[in-house]
């Protein structure tokens, strides 16, 4: 293979799963699909849009999606927790993600000189009341969820 | 990138203590490990600088006693670092050359060469170790090198990745790819093992080297090679178990002999070399003696060392390697009983004791010892250059799914790290992210980017920030995109994007924070090249002498023959005797100051002679 060039069907494969938000989707799955299938696509997906295989403009990102998917998936609670709630077909791409886990204790307090960036939480602090009642579930689904999915619920707020 | 991926590749093993340089042989389908001028496979990471002449490698380590403060070593545990490091400031009091703080806090390393102080670098001397690995591949190969893979240690962070790079464009090598030695090694094993390798196989690979300490978990199927987790420490290898036995010899012989030696670079060099050897033998021994004869004062220092000994001063080392172990267990959530193989890499993984310790704890396997600890790391590294270079045959097939070895995050109001990309997740990858700002009316955010596992953003390390400006005044909340992209070399760059207005920034880590700039990087490839000249024009004169002093001896030899002598014009003797003469004077005398040009006139002056008068009489 040469790695300074790429076929149509490289840039079909990344337009394809780029175009594509739903983990089942990336993967090429139905949601009732095993952990061995699961293994099996990402297997395959991998050697298929790796950087190094696949030089097509964009297979970064969709690399990094089918990663992304895969670290959710293989892993049985966070795969129970996406499942839960995972959105409907036409929702928004950035809405379609778990409910976010509670932002830390701390989070909007501090020295405001050395303050840089509001965590994503500070924007909605007059709503820190049904945050707290929310709090112990959301710890639940935090401890129990992949860790870096958990990043994504600042989308939601 | 792509027109450079063109031509050979090779891969190296750049080392603490010692490199090793290897080649895709796609003739004979298999990796050269390459051997260098002495005939080792492993080179040492040492650089030497006297009045005459710089020395790399075996040459630099050999001469290391009498010119301990103008030999370098150890760069490795520089590179990528500040000088503020509390790990540097108690490397130094152990190093016999001088490092200094450099502009940004920049630890410059001070020495004397040809007579007058010079500045380096670590990028710089990690260079000059790159240009010898190079060098011995050109030899071996016959062919120029340009692209190579260097391996890094897999618990290496953002900057000293990156220092890695700028050292290997100081060297002008076109460094293709930085891969994680222990997924190197994973290559190597791999590959020599496929065969037996039906359905998925958790390895397990534990790399003790001369300076930094790895232990990786991969999952290898087929053709890919998955990270599971990574986890190590920096700064534990050969180095520091030889530093402890230096420290028992100097308390030691502080109590038997009365004399302080710690204040002395040449008795401690001389010493650490004897505990380097001892350590080696007790590998395979039960006791070591140590001998080094003048060690300080005229006293003839004699002791010995038993394994029983050497393990205890030795014990806090190797249970840091085992808690390392345990919580890269952790971390990829596996059971040390689902794993198939348990790999030594790295010439300290020789150790009885820390064998001992790890068969323990993986309730007595067998450890795998089939690959060469020391050279599979430069293996798998040449496999990988092949795989990326354009046009090599017969390259084994397969794809390394590598994980970054510590969370990457910003720094959100209240000094929280905000984690964007938990640590051991795949790479390459690329994640955004909203955030909002944290006050109302704020026209510009500034990104702060640390990298590590503490809550407190600054207790992690700061990588860089960039900051986000000019869009409209806004209310608290008001969002952002920050993206952070992490290539395949495990290098990251961040970007941030205010959506409505649509104004972005990007850096890939700004210089203040110790990185070397284009231009300083540019200065340092003109220095690197003065230096190769240097060291030709050297080598040149150091071979003209030579010439010189053969023919000289030739010449004077044929006249001591009397009947070849009376058949000469005077004049013509008198000629001979007088070149002859200024050739002694030129190899022995001060002139060796002089510019090359004048011994070389001289060679081809004595060279005609010898031509004229003596050729037919041989």
């Amino acid at each position: 293979m040469s790695p300074a060039s790429y076929t149509e069907d490289d840039v079909r494969l990344i337009r394809e799963i780029k175009g594509k938000s739903d983990y089942y989707a990336i993967l090429g799955l139905e949601k009732s699909c095993s952990v061995q299938e699961i293994r099996k696509a990402h297997h395959e997906l991998a050697l298929k849009v790796h950087t190094d295989r696949n030089k097509a403009p964009g297979s970064q990102d969709a690399f990094s999606k089918v990663s992304e998917a895969y670290q959710c998936l293989k892993d049985e609670d966070s795969r129970r927790k996406y499942d839960q709630t995972r959105p409907v077909e036409d929702f928004d791409y950035r809405l379609r993600r778990r409910p976010p886990p509670p932002p830390p204790p701390s989070s909007g307090i501090g020295n405001p000189k050395k303050s840089k960036v509001n965590d994503g939480w500070g924007g909605k602090h007059h709503n820190f009341v049904p945050l707290i009642l929310l709090l112990p579930l959301l710890m639940v689904i935090l401890f129990a969820c992949s860790p870096f999915l958990s990043r994504v619920f600042l989308a939601l707020i | 990138m792509a027109k450079e991926d063109q031509g050979l590749a090779i891969g190296i093993d750049l080392g603490t203590t010692y490199s090793c340089v290897a080649v895709w042989r796609q003739d004979h389908c298999r990796v050269d490990i390459i051997h260098n001028d002495q005939g080792h496979n492993t080179t040492p990471s040492f650089v030497a600088f006297t009045d005459q002449e710089r020395m790399i490698g075996n040459a630099a380590k050999n001469q290391a006693a009498t010119n301990p403060q103008n030999t370098v070593f150890d760069a490795k545990r520089l590179i990528g670092r500040k000088y503020s490091d509390p790990v540097v400031q108690k490397d130094m009091m152990l190093w016999p050359f001088k490092v200094v703080a450099g502009a940004n806090d920049k630890p410059m390393i001070t020495l004397n060469y040809k007579g007058k102080e010079k500045q380096f670098c670590a990028e710089e001397i990690s260079s000059m170790v790159l240009v010898k690995m190079r060098q011995i591949a050109e030899d071996y190969l016959e062919t120029k090198v340009k692209n190579a893979v260097v391996t890094v240690p897999a618990y290496f962070n953002d900057s000293q990745r990156k220092s890695t790079i700028d050292a290997g464009t100081i060297a002008g090598l076109n460094i293709i790819r930085i891969i994680n030695e222990p997924t190197a090694a994973a290559i190597a094993y791999g590959l020599d093992r496929r065969i037996n390798c039906a359905g998925e196989r958790n390895i397990f690979i534990f790399d003790l080297g001369g300076g930094t300490f790895d232990v990786s978990i991969l999952t290898i199927k087929g053709k890919i090679f998955q990270v599971k987790a990574t986890a190590g420490n920096t700064h534990l290898g050969g180095e520091d178990i030889d530093n402890r036995m230096v420290n028992y010899f100097v308390e030691k012989i502080k109590k038997e002999k009365k004399v302080h030696i710690s204040g002395n670079p040449r008795a401690l060099r001389r010493l650490r070399s004897a505990c380097e050897r001892a350590k080696r033998t007790l590998s395979h021994a039960v006791s070591a003696t140590i001998e080094v004869d003048g060690l300080f004062n005229g006293i003839d220092f004699c002791s010995s060392i038993t394994r029983a000994k050497f393990e205890e001063i030795n014990m806090e080392l190797f249970n840091q390697c085992m808690e390392t172990i345990e919580r890269c267990l952790a971390d990829a959530k596996m059971e040390k009983r689902s794993m198939h193989d348990v790999v030594l890499v790295g010439g300290s993984s020789r150790i009885p004791k820390v064998q001992e310790l790890l068969q323990d704890f993986f309730e007595r396997k067998d450890l795998c010892k089939s690959i060469n600890p020391d050279e599979a790391v430069a293996y798998g590294a040449a496999v990988q250059a092949a795989l990326l270079s354009v046009g090599i045959k017969n390259v084994p097939d397969v794809v390394l799914l590598d994980v970054i070895p510590l969370s990457l995050g910003i720094e959100t109001k209240g000094d929280i790290m905000s984690v964007m990309i938990p640590r051991n997740t795949t790479i390459p990858v690329k994640r955004t992210l909203p955030y909002g700002i944290a006050y109302d009316n704020q026209s510009s955010v500034e990104i702060v980017v640390y990298e590590g596992e503490r809550t407190r953003a600054s207790e992690n390390n700061l990588l860089g920030s960039f900051s986000l400006s000019g869009f409209p005044k806004a209310p608290r909340g008001h969002p952002f995109d920050v993206c952070f992209a992490i290539d395949e070399n495990g290098i990251l760059s961040v970007s941030a994007k205010e959506k409505t207005t649509g104004i972005s920034n990007k850096i890939i880590i700004t210089n203040d924070i110790g990185r070397l700039s284009t231009e300083e990087i540019y200065r340092m490839i003109q220095k690197a090249e003065e230096y190769k000249a240097e060291d030709k024009k050297f080598l040149r004169k150091a071979e003209t002498i030579n010439k010189i002093d053969y023919y000289a001896y030739k010449i004077k030899k044929a006249l001591e023959n009397e009947n070849f002598s009376l058949k000469l014009w005077s004049e013509d003797r008198k000629k001979i005797s007088s070149a002859v003469t200024k050739a002694t004077e030129l190899r022995d005398g001060d002139e060796q100051e002089e510019e090359i040009d004048v011994f070389e006139d001289h060679l081809e002056e004595l060279i005609n002679l010898f031509e004229r008068f003596f050729e037919e009489s041989d």
